[in-house]
């Protein structure tokens, strides 16, 4: 199989960044005390350390972007036309359940069932749980394919 | 000027978290966190990041504890995954002057 990588991305928008400022804040207090915190003694708590820099940054004016990349050969193979259909209708639609989703695209519920559950365990899609409901999610705003 | 965070899925047992601080078209922070999954939970090994301008690796024992730590020059998320695919699981074990 050729060497390739699949590239998952999504940029924050204003409020998405803003809210991930709040969350930070939050989790430490404030940011006087986060910064005390880590520039205290050589801190090695890295999702301290972390957080510090995306807080900085961000109060800066950065852009956040994530991205996932995976490099198994797997997330490739498991692409059929269906289940690219199925990854574009998340991209710009959020549904309550995979029952839902196999009502948009006018699909047999089991058929979708195992579709999305094969775009999980490549890593495309999560599960959101509400409740006894999954909710399929794409993460993403581009899947972009990469030759290695 | 971005903030990029990744997650670099090697294979389904092993991944790099990724955050890079960009800026004038330069790496400000970095830091590369090499994981592994054990009993479904991805736990934290290696840590290459420049905190404060000083460039260093630490290692860490699967619980969250800092074992040991050693500076190192800067490196890039392309050399971090080249040693990945290479040496996988036994970086773990590996001289941290040598990674």
């Amino acid at each position: 199989m050729v060497p390739v990588k699949l590239r998952l991305e999504k940029d924050y928008n204003d409020n998405e960044s803003e809210s991930l400022m709040e969350k930070i804040k939050e989790k430490y207090g404030s940011p006087a005390r986060l910064k005390q915190r880590v520039t205290r003694g050589g801190c090695r708590n890295p999702q301290m350390v972390d957080d510090f820099e995306v807080y900085k940054a961000l109060k800066k004016g950065y852009s956040f972007k994530v991205e996932k990349v995976l490099q198994s050969s797997r997330a490739v193979s498991c692409f059929t036309p269906r289940r690219v259909e199925l990854l574009s209708f998340l991209k710009d639609n959020e549904v309550k359940s995979i029952k839902s989703l196999a009502n948009h695209l006018g699909r047999d519920y089991k058929n979708v069932y195992d579709d999305s559950k094969a775009l999980e365990d490549a890593g495309l899609i999560k599960f959101e749980k509400e409740g006894r409901k999954q909710r399929p999610r794409l993460d993403a705003d581009r899947i972009v394919l990469e030759f290695k | 000027m971005q903030i990029e965070k990744k997650e670099y899925i090697i294979n389904e047992n092993e991944k790099i978290d990724v955050l890079e601080i960009i800026g004038d078209d330069a790496i400000k922070f970095y830091s590369y966190n090499y994981k592994i999954k054990n009993n479904g939970k991805w736990k934290l090994y290696l840590r290459w990041d420049n905190f404060q301008k000083q460039p260093h690796i630490d290692r860490f024992d699967g619980a969250g504890n800092l074992v040991e730590s050693t500076q190192s020059r800067e490196k890039t998320l392309k050399e971090v995954v080249e040693l990945v695919n290479i040496f996988g699981k036994n970086l773990v074990s590996m001289n941290l002057e040598r990674v």
